[in-house]
């Protein structure tokens, strides 16, 4: 596999605050990605400086062999339709995605046609009176059909209702298959995109905290349900990620388990389950606080 | 190396196109680039023509005296201001949304510069020839005059376009280093345009007093002509384009939310 995104010791500063602190990692072609976190982790300014739209304070990018920035022949393969991108003064979507059709040397007009009408997108309508959904679904349309050999999708779920977001998860998949390229998913709506994943890179304040294969890190936590007395007896001294409880039963989110541990869990009673990749960014961000939850079940434990 | 090789060509091969996408970015929508101040135009002229009318039937001197007062007609000075703002919404708004097409910096920058002196280029000739056929008519008909006003002088038709066109692009580039100010600084890009702006005028203007200069300068502009001092405003023109540039290039996608 060849690395067409090199990103080494990438920081960005805003005056004091740190939005991106010291990342490093590589995207290999033909690849899905999701850059996962929780929202102001720095997901959007890092995809900002791959493109060359932001510069990095200190690091260095590489993609397709060279640094993005002010290079025409590497920015026309990228495609990066921000979340809250802005568009000229009373543009209609049509005109932005006639626009796309100059800029992008692989824009597949009918394409895009096809998907307006899936999408329903009103085309004739001022871009500043579409709903949030609407503004996704432009997003959506332009990364699909730009068929741009890295195409970055920035929270696509956004406001788009249930049929929208089956409809992006099906065409995602079926062009990637017609027309392999490198995708990265940036959103926090994780569960909506997790089959697709094959790589996950996780954000968190600015730093990479996961940066692991898709199928390995859905097998790198589970959580053992139980009787207290016997999940505590099971876990014994392990890292514990999290830690739930209700009455005599317990709920503990451990790392990885080898076979013989499942084995020797199943035998004690205890029921194990896979923990989701939007649980476990959640569990490893904080969302609930992963050690104050802990200390706090613990508390009411003792009580 | 290979992956270098090839970005390399294609940004070569590319470059014109690019430039040429830019433009063809900023008219995409001619609404507001052409049919909202078009219409405008055509309205202002109606009005000023009922009045022209009006007055021409009232006043005693005639279509004569009319003639002579209308020559200093103001009627036009919007489309300057509006070719202003335009230049000031098409970095603001249009910036962003070229970085997110992956357009550089620098096409970008150049596609706009171009589209500016298009816009103007068309003004010019349009308030041109709708000049000759003011003179042709005698002031449509009533000695009523909008385009063949005092301001662009009677050096003939080609000179008046090339007066308009001048300022025109004055206005444009103005708009531009002020929009292109906003993008890179925000509010503070603006205040700052705004504050040396003051600065050079006040400066300019208690200069030009403490040194008893007016008469000088008046000499000087008469001594130029209008073939002579139109052509001044390329030095503002060029000040303003250099300014921009220098703000744009360090100007980020973010920095314009």
């Amino acid at each position: 596999m060849t690395a067409i995104v090199e990103a080494t010791g990438l920081s960005k500063r805003y005056g004091s605050l740190t939005a991106v602190d010291d990342v490093s990692f590589t995207l290999e072609a033909g690849k899905v990605y999701g850059l996962l976190g929780r929202n102001g982790a720095g997901k959007t300014t890092i995809m900002s400086i791959l493109t060359g739209q932001d510069f990095a304070s200190e690091g260095e990018v590489r993609v397709f062999g060279a640094s993005p920035v002010e290079h025409a022949g590497i920015l026309q393969r990228l495609c990066f339709i921000r979340e809250s991108q802005r568009y000229p003064e009373d543009y209609k979507a049509r005109h932005a995605l006639k626009a796309a059709e100059w800029f992008f040397p692989d824009w597949d007009a009918d394409y895009a046609a096809r998907l307006v009408d899936e999408f329903r997108l009103p085309v004739g309508r001022r871009i500043k009176k579409l709903s949030r959904g609407q503004l996704s679904a432009i997003g959506v349309i332009m990364g699909l059909a730009s068929r741009a050999p890295l195409t970055f999708f920035d929270e696509p779920y956004l406001g788009l209702d249930a049929v929208a977001r089956q409809l992006f998860y099906d065409r995602l998949i079926e062009d990637l298959a017609e027309h392999p390229r490198t995708v990265v998913l940036s959103t926090h709506l994780i569960d909506e995109v997790s089959e697709l994943l094959e790589h996950v890179i996780m954000i968190d304040r600015g730093r990479v905290i996961v940066d692991e294969d898709a199928d390995a890190l859905r097998g790198s936590a589970t959580t053992v349900v139980g009787p207290r007395a016997g999940v505590e007896a099971f876990v014994g001294g392990r890292e514990v990620l999290h830690r739930d409880g209700l009455g005599g039963l317990a709920s503990v989110t451990v790392g990885r388990l080898s076979d013989a541990e499942r084995a020797e869990a199943v035998a004690a009673g205890l029921e194990l389950t896979p923990v989701s990749l939007q649980q476990l960014l959640v569990r490893l961000t904080g969302g609930t606080g992963s050690t104050d939850a802990a200390h706090s079940t613990e508390k009411e434990a003792t009580r | 190396m290979t992956a270098i090789a090839v970005a390399e060509t294609d940004a070569r091969t590319l470059g014109r196109s690019r430039i040429l996408a830019v433009l063809r970015l900023h008219f995409a929508n001619p609404t507001q680039m052409v049919w909202q101040p078009l219409g405008i135009f055509a309205f202002v002229f109606a009005v000023n023509w009922v009045i022209w009318f009006i007055a021409s039937s009232a006043d005693p001197s005639g279509v004569e005296g009319m003639s002579t007062g209308t020559s200093w007609s103001g009627a036009s000075a919007f489309a300057f201001v509006w070719q202003l703002v335009v230049a000031v919404q098409a970095m603001n708004k249009t910036f962003p949304f070229a970085l997110g097409l992956g357009s550089t910096r620098r096409d970008f920058y150049l596609g706009t510069a171009l589209a500016m002196a298009v816009m103007s280029a068309g003004w010019a000739i349009l308030i041109g020839v709708l000049a000759l056929v003011e003179d042709a008519t005698g002031g449509w008909v009533v000695g009523g005059h909008m385009f063949s006003v005092v301001y662009f002088g009677d050096d003939g038709p080609l000179a008046r376009v090339w007066y308009v066109f001048l300022l025109m692009l004055f206005f444009a580039f103005v708009g531009t280093v002020a929009g292109s100010l906003f993008v890179r600084w925000r509010t503070w890009g603006l205040l700052g345009f705004g504050a040396v702006m003051a600065i050079l005028l006040v400066g300019g203007l208690a200069l030009a007093s403490f040194l008893n200069g007016w008469a000088a300068i008046g000499r000087f502009f008469l001594s130029l002509g209008f073939a002579g001092a139109y052509p001044l405003l390329l030095i503002p023109i060029v000040v303003a384009g250099v300014i921009a540039w220098a703000a744009l290039r360090g100007a980020t996608a973010r920095s314009a939310t």
